[in-house]
């Protein structure tokens, strides 16, 4: 029997395209809270390598619920949570930052079979961003709300975080419970596992959308519990973390309110930090989520795949200087090409590789290899089809408190679509300098 | 999807109301933009022997990541007391100094503490000027200052003394301090050994009349 041209390939992969474009012309927005800063009378660096990328301080200071994480000596009886100093008197500044900001350049060549080539460049503010958060004094309970104001060069008002939670226990020995709308991983896990990066965006497998409208780097909202237990002098640790959110639409975005996709998706990542400043993190997420194929023609129809990723990430930092970061992740997504046909697969094994070199605090230079390996099985499948993304780039601050950093980075991207085979690339330089103030 | 003139209004209506929000900040003096972390203390090695100039090198490096070094310059302490906070601040995550580094740095404070700061001590039994008791003389030369805050001015690292004066006694205070004088508490670096009766005694005035106005 002839085979049936699938007419809908054309869609996907301009969607596709178009998605893998939009995410590295818009590069990621600063993520640091200056408010803390000035709450705990430090620097950026304390808590950060370079902002927006955590250290071990950092990572910590988030799961303590924004306690300042104690000295741990041996053999000391470790202070409860609600003992530990609060810094500053609370007030406004020192619990909200209303100017975290980024300004860049971005010039950018894509080119797709099929197509003409395509050339941008633009100055553009990236983002500007608004935080609120901190711990609520006498309380255990804390609070994060993140306002997009600017983002990619438009004003677009969103509050892209916005959480209420509480902790309880010892320095050593810590739970906490979170409600509302956060980020599915950051600060939760070592830092390889972070979505943040010293380069403009974050590794692959966390940002390439799937063929199922998925990407793993969104904000749902939920219930996020962990524990933490951390030996004397931060030896080791070991964390846990679960989460129960709404999943996502049909286009990928976050279902914020009531939705008659009822079924909930189930995060959890359990983090062991074997030496200083490194660390292994293992992630499981399941969920489901509707899907639109063949949308805009007449073989349109929904169906509801089931999402499924597991990875595992490690970091070994030497000497403080050298952070030698890696990263699996493993897609098993239900796949449905023909209404009413087979169910077939999307299975992709992603991974990246990333060395910084800090060669001063608050300098560093960057290099990362991301690869992304994917194909639909059964009958429809094009076969396996790769996509690699070589970036390099340096980071400075530029300031003594590391709240300003200046950035430059170049990436060049290259392979296949795992649905229709079209290869594209795209090369693209970026120069930006991040405010945090 | 084009922009309705409504939505385009609550845009600029939420970036203008925070725009303003940080002008009454900054204009009720709330905002201190990152200059708690400025470095106003110069040192000048050029006379340190070269071991200290050594150990110097490693203070800037390690000490200048987590906060400005006027933190470790500004107060004056014992040398059982540097020690007490050097141990702490390597117990601290991400401190990334080992014990060869911590050696290094306090043996930079400890030479720093003999010979610039106290050249700048104030004479014993004299008065500096600004004080307004022996309890504040005191309080100042043991360099509290390094992590608690009166007024808004200090550190903070430990509680905010202000209003002290209202939320505490003069037995819980006296014992307080007792406790750090005999090594007792772990909470704070330790008095040096020969604090007198009277140095106590003067420093629990001062704090009593700390009543947050």
């Amino acid at each position: 029997m002839k085979k049936e041209k699938i007419s809908w390939i054309p869609v996907v992969v301009s969607l596709l395209f178009v998605a893998i474009c939009s995410m590295f012309v818009v590069p990621r927005k600063s993520e640091a809270l200056p408010q803390f800063a000035r709450r705990y009378n430090l620097k950026c660096t304390a808590c950060h390598t370079i902002v927006p990328v955590l250290n071990e301080q950092g990572e910590l200071f988030q799961r303590l619920g924004y306690h300042l994480p104690p000295a741990l000596q041996p053999g000391e009886v470790p202070r409860k949570l609600s003992a530990i100093p609060e810094g500053a008197d609370w007030s406004l500044t020192n619990n909200a930052s209303f100017a975290v900001a980024d300004f860049g350049y971005a010039a950018e060549r894509t080119t797709q079979e099929g197509q003409s080539p395509m050339s941008t460049s633009a100055f553009q503010v990236n983002s500007w961003n608004a935080y609120f958060a901190g711990w609520i004094p006498d309380t255990s309970f804390f609070y994060h709300a993140e306002l997009d104001i600017v983002s990619g060069g438009a004003t677009n008002v969103d509050l892209s975080n916005a959480c209420i939670g509480y902790t309880w226990g010892t320095a050593r020995n810590s739970w906490y419970v979170v409600g509302g709308r956060e980020h599915l991983q950051v600060a939760q896990g070592t830092r390889a596992a972070e979505v943040y990066s010293l380069l403009p965006n974050g590794p692959l497998l966390f940002e390439n959308p799937s063929p199922t409208n998925f990407v793993f780097d969104h904000s749902p909202v939920g219930i996020n519990v962990g524990y933490t237990w951390i030996s004397s002098d931060y030896r080791r640790v070991f964390a846990a973390s679960a989460k129960v959110t709404n999943g996502v639409n049909e286009d990928g975005s976050e279902i914020l309110g009531p939705s008659t996709r009822n079924s909930k998706a189930f995060w959890a990542d359990v983090d062991f930090w074997y030496a200083p400043e490194s660390g292994i993190t293992f992630v499981d997420y399941y969920g489901r989520k509707d899907q639109i194929q063949n949308a805009g023609i007449d073989s349109q129809f929904t169906y509801s795949p089931y999402i499924r990723r597991q990875g595992v990430f490690a970091n070994y930092m030497l000497k403080y200087k050298v952070d030698f970061l890696g990263g699996y992740m493993h897609s098993n997504d239900d796949w449905q090409a023909v209404q009413s046909g087979p169910l077939s697969r999307y299975v992709s094994n992603d991974f990246y590789a990333a060395i910084d070199y800090y060669i001063k605090q608050g300098f560093a230079v960057s290099g990362r290899y991301d690869q992304i390996r994917g194909k639909i099985t059964g009958d429809t499948g094009v076969g396996l089809q790769s996509t690699h993304d070589w970036t390099v780039g340096v980071n400075k601050t530029l300031t003594p408190s590391g709240n300003v950093v200046g950035r430059i980075a170049y990436s060049y991207l290259s392979g296949r679509d795992p649905v229709g085979a079209v290869k594209s690339t795209d090369k693209l330089f970026q120069a930006d300098i991040a405010f945090n103030f | 999807m084009k922009r309705t003139w409504t939505s385009r209004f609550f845009g600029n209506a939420v970036l203008a109301g925070l725009l303003c929000a940080s002008g009454a900040g900054l204009a009720l003096g709330q905002f201190r933009p990152f200059t708690q972390n400025r470095d106003t203390i110069k040192i000048d090695t050029a006379g340190f022997p070269a071991d200290v100039q050594r150990d110097y090198q490693v203070f800037r490096g390690k000490c200048n990541q987590c906060h400005g070094l006027d933190t470790s310059l500004k107060p004056s302490f014992s040398s059982a007391q540097w020690t007490f906070e050097v141990k702490k601040m390597q117990a601290m995550a991400s401190s990334h100094f080992n014990d060869e580094q911590a050696k290094a740095i306090l043996n930079f404070l400890n030479y720093d503490e003999t010979r610039r700061k106290s050249l700048n001590k104030p004479a014993a039994g004299a008065v500096p000027p600004g004080t307004v008791s022996a309890g504040r003389q005191f309080y100042d030369a043991q360099g509290c200052e390094a992590c608690h805050a009166i007024g808004g001015k200090g550190g903070s690292g430990g509680p905010d003394l202000t209003g002290v004066g209202n939320r505490s006694d003069r037995n819980r205070l006296t014992q307080l301090i007792e406790d750090l004088r005999s090594g007792k508490s772990d909470k704070m670096p330790p008095l040096p050994r020969d604090t007198t009766d009277d140095q106590v005694r003067s420093l629990v005035d001062y704090l009593l009349t700390l009543k947050g106005n």
